[in-house]
């Protein structure tokens, strides 16, 4: 076999060919390799017009291994679509200089073949599909010319597009009829799954993708009247550990199933899951059943016994209002109240004093239960901490500036910017510091809802990170620092709240009156007034209030039941004072409020 | 041995017997399988099914289906590029040991379909490849290498189209009542028998020199005065002026003459002689220990000398190419089922 027994035509087909498909890609791969590949395909049409001899096998072997090492370095991997891409586009390329046998063309065609789909990752479109066509009439033109040596182009162009028109009708059949198999098939290429997706690891800044990503997450039906998107907090990676730069989850120091007490009304649901490859499953908190088979963390955290790698749909039962876990073993606490060492120092020296503002002097009382509790010490650190977030200017973005190796206190006392993982992060550094153990929920918060499925859909840029305080008596207790600076994210997604936290956040500024900012956020969320006051949620009322930080805690978070649902039941005797005091202040901003 | 299993087991899978007249190829002797290539792409299939799937790329589907169908459709289009197709064998001119046999086909395509690429194969490797135009009658010509005097079958030839995309094999066997006379291949130029004219009957005779019938090269033994020794002093070398002996002058080439040697060089040594009795146009009858021709002259008795002397040893019985031995030497290995060319038997592949 040598050069003769490949006609020119062939030659120029697979130039055409590869040329073609190939094209699709020049957008996305480095400059420097389209340019390459067009050098070598030029090179090869010369060669086969003048009827030069190929390049030696060495200077072959040169460039490719040159080629692959530049893609290499470029790429700083040779895994992955992008780079596999690439890397089948400039090998086809090379193969066609050292094209010997119809082995080597019959390879070339199939490459062809399967260079076309990858354009797919990029572009489904209608031009895509009809570019995709016409490279199909001149790959299988090529294609007979590889058996029918002696065939004109017109001759092999007719061929080629009957068998093509003739293949349409039946392969349409098969689109419809073939099963879908719910992909990714395999877990190798980490690209085959949504790119943006929660992680169950949290350094502040690696969330700002997930907020710009319009990718559905999962969505949920309920089969009884919805929660309040203020309670819809669906449950993701329950976070402990923390190295001073990133919270992991770490290992539960216990087996014991988590316990709720004190149990309201269930709220019954059914989630469809999109395939993250990850074992976690949401559910809103506290879940307490599920229909597929899935263990139940010490942390309420449901986690799937296998990857979830197609989409999975369960039924989920949760309480909204509980005691979580109000006999947590000692060990989970000491991981709850872990802190590293030699960080933020600042941060550690702030919660410190408001520890010691927010004990009281000894009390006579024995049993420690004497006026002040030992439950209000840890709330009223709490809330100071919210009220610090509330009343020192600090801003929602999406684009929050680095932080340095003392991230928290780089964030608290110099850039005051960021969003849900820097506030879900100080707090629990904050609590921790001053001996109130918490943790970091990720999740997502809130969800859209579809008018015409009836059905809730959370999307990537829902995701979330919020906190969880253990207090005496009550448990494990939601509080949601972001929602200190920026209820607007809670009402409406983080989209809106970029916005308005523009608006809002930057009027704030440290030691003024709350005024301000509670016009701000009237200005910026006038529609959301009522719909919050009638189901007796706080969020405007703790910006417009003056003694915003208290209610926050006790009234929405801290509270084991709603203050007043909307099917009017009653409030237990364990409602605090607090709680009161601030549905009259909630009652009485709304009542100074215009309609 | 994988290759002596393969050739049994198609000789029993495909058994057919020797056709004569025309054969009309229809869907019962056509074969279709993938070919190594259809594999090779139906793994390149997968490949993108699976990648379809994983990254759940509809147009990917789109396509992968496309190719999939394009790819079952030329089953149909390999199968259609022999379908219908009229065979019959044609004349096979006689050839020597060491020629080539050309076997002849004549194809007729009726259909309104052009066919392309179809190859017409012989166990033994030789191949031709064609195209046939659409309504019209191709004669198509398959060299085979004779090696062996005696008759030579065309034996059971492949006739396979891998058509339009290479993905499928489609074929059938054809066994035409065919075969080549293959004459035993000329000794050196050796001088006419001289013992012919101690015989009597077919003297040579110089008898003049008015039926001068053309010069020969100089073989030791020759008269002096035959020499041309014009020709010689033309620079042409040393030849021999040769007489034409139309009336009278005639031999007998006769087996029983020749020294002792083996049977085969007697054989080439009498075609030799047979080619230059008749260049001479000499009056010559062939003698064979069981057989004779009587002396005459001209093409069609030069053919039935040299048909005997193809023939001698050989059983006549073979006229039945099912019941052939090629092996006039017996290895005794007749109970084979369908005959072999000799060149089975010789060329080893049997005994591997």
């Amino acid at each position: 076999m040598g050069e003769h027994s490949m006609n020119k035509h062939l030659i120029y087909g697979l130039i055409a060919s590869i040329l073609l498909v190939s094209a699709p890609h020049a957008e996305h791969l480095p400059i420097w390799v389209s340019a390459i590949c067009v050098a070598l395909l030029g090179w090869r049409g010369y060669l086969a017009y003048s009827g030069n001899a190929l390049p030696s096998r060495w200077l072959l072997l040169l460039i490719t291994i040159a080629g692959v090492a530049a893609i290499g370095i470029g790429f700083r991997s040779l895994f992955g679509r992008e780079v596999g891409v690439t890397l089948l586009i400039l090998l086809a390329s090379l193969k066609l200089l050292e094209l010997k046998a119809v082995r080597d063309a019959t390879v070339l065609i199939y490459l062809s073949c399967f260079i076309i789909i990858t354009n797919f990752f990029y572009s489904q479109s209608i031009p895509t599909a009809l570019f995709m066509l016409f490279s199909l009439i001149v790959i299988v033109a090529t294609w007979v010319n590889l058996q029918t040596g002696s065939l004109s182009l017109k001759p092999r162009l007719r061929i080629a597009g009957l068998l093509l028109l003739q293949a349409i009708p039946l392969s349409l059949i098969l689109f419809v009829l073939f099963p879908r198999i719910q992909g990714p098939l395999w877990g190798m290429p980490q690209d085959a799954y949504a790119k943006s997706g929660l992680s169950d690891t949290m350094s502040p800044g690696s969330m700002s993708k997930l907020s710009l990503s319009d990718e559905v997450a999962f969505r949920a039906t309920f089969s009884g009247t919805p929660p309040m998107r203020e309670q819809m907090y669906w449950r993701g990676p329950v976070l402990w550990d923390f190295d001073g730069t990133t919270w992991k989850r770490g290992q539960n120091a216990t087996l014991q199933k988590p316990t709720l007490a004190d149990v309201g009304t269930p709220v019954d649901y059914t989630v469809t899951l999109e395939p993250h490859n990850k074992l976690w499953l949401f559910a809103l908190d506290m879940p307490t059943n599920i229909s597929v088979s899935a263990d139940m963390a010490p942390d309420f955290q449901l986690l799937s016994r296998t990857p979830v790698n197609a989409r999975l749909r369960y039924n989920a039962r949760s309480q909204l209002t509980y005691r979580a876990n109000l006999n947590e073993p000692p060990q989970q606490m000491k991981r709850a109240l872990d802190l590293p060492r030699g960080y933020n120092p600042k941060a550690l020296a702030l919660a410190k004093t408001w520890r010691a503002q927010s004990v009281p002097p000894p009390q006579p009382s024995p049993d420690g239960r004497g006026g002040i509790t030992r439950q209000s010490v840890e709330e009223n650190i709490a809330n100071t901490a919210l009220r610090y977030f509330n009343q020192n200017g600090f801003a929602y973005t999406l684009e929050p500036p680095l932080l340095g190796v003392h991230s928290v206190d780089d964030f608290l006392f110099t850039t005051k910017q960021g969003f849900c993982e820097h506030y879900a992060s100080s707090f629990v550094f904050l609590m921790r510091a001053a001996g109130v153990p918490a943790r970091v929920v990720t999740g997502y918060q809130g969800g859209e809802y579809n008018d015409l499925g009836g059905y809730y859909i959370l999307r990537q840029a829902d995701a979330h990170a919020w906190t969880e305080v253990w207090l005496t008596d009550r448990g494990w207790v939601r509080v949601d620092p972001t929602a200190a600076i920026s209820p607007a994210r809670i009402q409406s997604g983080s989209q809106s709240a970029t916005m308005d936290a523009r608006h809002t956040f930057q009027l704030g500024c440290p030691g003024e009156p709350m005024e301000p900012m509670g016009v701000g956020l009237q200005l910026g969320t006038p529609v959301r007034l009522p719909h919050a006051l009638g189901h007796g949620r706080h969020h405007v009322a703790e910006a417009g209030n003056e003694h915003a930080g208290g209610y926050l805690l006790a009234g929405r978070h801290l509270h084991p039941h709603p203050v007043a649902t909307s099917g009017g039941e009653t409030e237990r005797p364990r409602t605090s004072r607090m709680a009161q005091g601030m549905q009259k202040t909630i009652k009485g901003g709304i009542a100074a409020r215009p309609a | 041995m994988f290759a002596a299993f393969k050739k049994r087991f198609r000789n029993w899978a495909f058994r057919r017997t020797v056709e004569t007249g025309t054969v009309v190829l229809n869907q019962r002797r056509i074969y279709i399988i993938p070919s190594k290539q259809g594999f090779a792409f139906a793994f390149v299939l997968g490949l993108m099914l699976l990648g379809d799937i994983n990254y759940n790329l509809s147009l990917g589907y789109v396509l992968t289906f496309l190719l999939a169908t394009t790819a079952g459709l030329t089953m149909l289009y390999a199968f259609r590029n022999l379908a219908q197709l009229e065979i019959h064998a044609g004349y096979v001119e006689p050839v020597f040991v060491g020629e080539q046999a050309r076997f002849v086909f004549h194809f007729n395509n009726p259909s309104a379909l052009a066919r392309y690429q179809i190859h017409l194969h012989d166990d033994a490797g030789n191949e031709t490849v064609f195209d046939l135009p659409t309504r019209c009658s191709t004669p198509v010509e398959l060299a085979i290498p004779a090696t062996k005097r005696g008759w030579l079958d065309s034996e059971r030839l492949l006739l396979y189209t891998h058509f339009p995309l290479g993905l499928f094999h489609a074929w059938t066997y054809i066994h035409f009542d065919v075969r080549a006379l293959v004459y035993p291949k000329p000794a050196a130029p050796q001088p006419l028998p001289a013992a012919s004219a101690q015989n009597g009957v077919g003297k040579v005779m110089a008898k003049g020199d008015e039926d001068f019938s053309g010069l020969r090269n100089y073989v030791a033994g020759d008269a002096l005065p035959r020499i041309a020794w014009k020709a010689l002093a033309r620079e042409q070398g040393l030849q021999v002026k040769q007489f034409s002996a139309q009336q009278g002058y005639s031999l007998w080439l006769d087996w029983a003459l020749l020294p002792n040697i083996a049977t085969e060089r007697k054989l080439e040594l009498l075609t030799r002689w047979v080619l230059d009795a008749e260049a001479q146009g000499l009056m010559y009858g062939l003698r064979l220990p069981d057989d004779e021709v009587m002396q005459h002259h001209g093409t069609a008795h030069r053919a039935e000398c040299l048909k005997r002397l193809a023939l001698y040893g050989i059983n006549e019985i073979a006229k039945n190419p099912l019941t052939l031995n090629p092996s006039p030497s017996g290895r005794g290995k007749t109970s084979k089922p369908l005959s072999l060319r000799g060149k089975g038997w010789d060329g080893g592949t049997l005994h591997e």
